[in-house]
């Protein structure tokens, strides 16, 4: 770990990434907070503040470009953009979330047992762990969708599950390290059970892994599930949803309109990135920066 | 009487390398009620691995035989409840390195109340008040503000009573001190030790105390333990153990430390170090012992019980150790 100025170390070697004070090296994480806050309040709000009705059509003013009554133009239906890409937040990013939370949640169970218990319970986890390696989590969505039909939560679910070994491994080693430090050996002594040292005392300790492994969950998810819709298996057609959006905004490219797919995608880049520097500021440089393949 | 704490013919084995490696060699030691008993040793003595011991602290895959009991039973037989029980209730332990040994993102408030919020149930405003006293008892200034605090905010020494303070809690029968001043500086450790000593005699525990100081051993003990090589060497009253050394390689020891008032070389304990099982059969400390003859490679591994105590040197008579202690019998084993 390089000594990075204003960021708080605890000098048994726990890793706190708190800032002490705001600096220079804090801007690039509150720009990021920032960034997430705003897509998470259209997440909430969309459909309350965006200026028009997404889904109404209107041909009249089909493949417009930015203008002040449509600040990223038409689509070719001549629905307003800005709205629908305010409105189409929600669901391109409430998927992801709940990929999320649920592949964090079940990962850092696995792991944190996985690395207590040691022994035969961990071989079992992490060659389970080391199987799911093996299928892409894309794969599992499309399977997922070719048994459970086209929509949001098949693929949702697939996932979920394929996230968990990402995040499993990761939090393992982390537990493993952490639980032959001294203090878990006193609370031992001091005759603690194990869940109530795991839980209250090794987890906070290695809560910079999880959050880290967690965010870059959401981008993956995040990614994946928009291949999804992109590809039409996941979120249908008139729901405003950014995958939806630049699949739709392909054939309005040829006819000189790329500003669906274009505006689309920016949104997408904008919270991938946002998380995923998010992730690495939480975790430190210890956080794997190598996405999935 | 029964032993509070009772450690009866110890062997330790671990595994390196696949093999299983002897740590420990029929270590027996007990430490009665009120009392306190020094364990001395170099690194790798097994003074620690017997200290752990006492608290079934050894690894998974340690080969283990003997007994420990504590008040009579036996800590390896204890099921997972009892033994939690009895780690949190019946022993407070003291580790080398407070700062590695105490949560680094909890407070000291927290750190201190949550054995008496678990396991006592205490309600948390009590248990706060009370540990608020224990640290005023153990020298920490501005106790109600030090709860507050993180352990990276406190200095060595401080935190060091801290641990103290959260070994005296549950009001243990006996406490293990694991070179509880060895991570401190010297002015430091004098001023632990004290506060130590002081709140074990007046609350009448028993301790059991690590350490690689004869100097800081014979101030706070009764009785000291000489290991070497995972083997007791000797066993005897403290105050008696600088004057007349009842093995030679405590009698080495004791020549080997510095004194203010000479001028001259240090003497050195001939040889280097060597670990349990390194050491030959018989008396491990053969190979540098200057008394050396050829039956003490066929020492029994566990020491004698003489009048004045304990020794491991089957030459001890001969070599005119043990004539002078023979003033008062000790109690042992």
């Amino acid at each position: 770990m390089n000594s990075r100025p204003a960021v708080l170390r605890s000098p048994v070697g726990v890793r706190l990434h708190l800032p002490s004070r705001i600096g220079a090296a804090q801007i690039p994480t509150i720009f990021c907070l920032i960034v997430l806050g705003a897509i998470a309040f259209l997440v909430v709000f969309g459909p309350l503040v965006a200026p028009q009705d997404p889904n109404a059509v209107n041909l009249s003013v089909s493949l417009q470009g930015p203008s002040g009554a449509h600040p990223f133009g038409t689509d070719i239906a001549g629905r307003d953009l800005f709205s629908r890409i305010i409105v189409g937040a929600r669901t391109s990013v409430l998927g992801p979330l709940v990929i999320a939370v649920t592949a964090t949640a079940v990962g850092t169970l696995v792991g944190v047992v996985a690395a207590w218990k040691r022994g035969w319970i961990d071989s079992i986890l992490s060659r389970t762990m080391d199987v799911m390696f093996a299928i892409p989590g894309l794969l599992l969505a499309f399977m997922a969708v070719a048994v459970f039909g086209r929509g949001i939560t098949a693929p949702v679910i697939a996932l979920a599950i394929a996230n968990i070994p990402w995040v499993g491994r990761v939090v393992r080693s982390a537990a493993l390290r952490e639980r032959t430090l001294p203090y878990i050996a006193a609370y031992t002594t001091q005759g603690f059970s194990s869940f109530r040292i795991c839980l209250r005392h090794l987890l906070p300790n290695i809560m910079p892994t999880v959050l880290a492994q967690g965010t870059l969950a959401f981008t993956y998810g995040l990614v994946d599930l928009l291949a999804l819709n992109f590809l039409g298996l996941g979120v249908q057609p008139p729901t405003a949803d950014w995958g939806v959006l630049v699949s739709e905004g392909q054939d309005s490219i040829l006819r000189g309109a790329p500003e669906e797919t274009l505006f689309a995608s920016l949104f997408i880049v904008i919270t991938v990135v946002a998380a995923t520097v998010l992730s690495q500021r939480i975790g430190g440089d210890e956080a794997p920066a190598a996405p999935p393949a | 009487m029964t032993a509070l704490l009772d450690i009866e013919n110890l062997r330790v084995e671990l595994p390196v390398e696949g093999k299983l490696t002897t740590v420990i060699r029929n270590v027996s030691i007990s430490v009665a009620e009120r009392e306190a008993v020094a364990v001395v040793g170099e690194s790798g003595s097994g003074k620690s691995m017997t200290a752990r011991s006492a608290l079934r602290l050894l690894p998974r895959d340690a080969a283990v035989s003997g007994d420990v009991r504590f008040l009579g039973e036996s800590v390896f037989e204890m099921d997972s409840r009892s033994l939690r029980a009895y780690r949190a209730e019946c022993v407070g332990m003291i580790f080398q390195d407070p700062r590695a040994h105490i949560n680094p993102v909890r407070t000291i408030g927290d750190f201190l109340t949550e054995s008496l919020i678990s396991t006592r149930s205490m309600k948390p405003r009590e248990a706060r008040s009370r540990v608020t006293k224990l640290l005023d008892d153990v020298g920490v200034s501005r106790a109600e503000h030090r709860l507050r605090q993180f352990p990276y905010e406190l200095s060595g020494g401080l935190l060091q009573r801290v641990m103290i303070a959260s070994a005296l809690a549950m009001e243990p029968k006996l406490i293990l001190a694991d070179e509880p001043t060895t991570a401190l500086d010297v002015t430091t450790q004098s001023d632990v030790m004290s506060i130590l000593d002081e709140a074990r005699q007046e609350r009448g525990m028993g301790l059991l105390f690590i350490t690689h100081d004869l100097e800081l051993a014979a101030a706070v003990s009764d009785r000291t333990v000489v290991m070497y090589a995972g083997t007791i060497m000797e066993d005897q009253q403290s105050s008696r153990l600088h004057d007349t050394p009842m093995h030679p390689y405590s009698a080495a020891l004791i020549a080997s430390r510095p004194s203010p008032h000479q001028r001259q070389r240090l003497t050195a304990v001939a040889g280097r170090p060597q670990s349990a099982s390194e050491a030959p059969s018989g008396c491990p400390f053969g190979p540098r012992c200057s008394f050396r003859r050829d039956e003490c490679s066929e020492a029994p591994a566990a020491p004698r019980v003489l009048p004045g105590g304990r020794t491991g040197c089957i030459r001890a008579e001969d070599l005119g150790l043990v004539a002078a202690n023979q003033l008062e019998p000790i109690r042992h084993g």
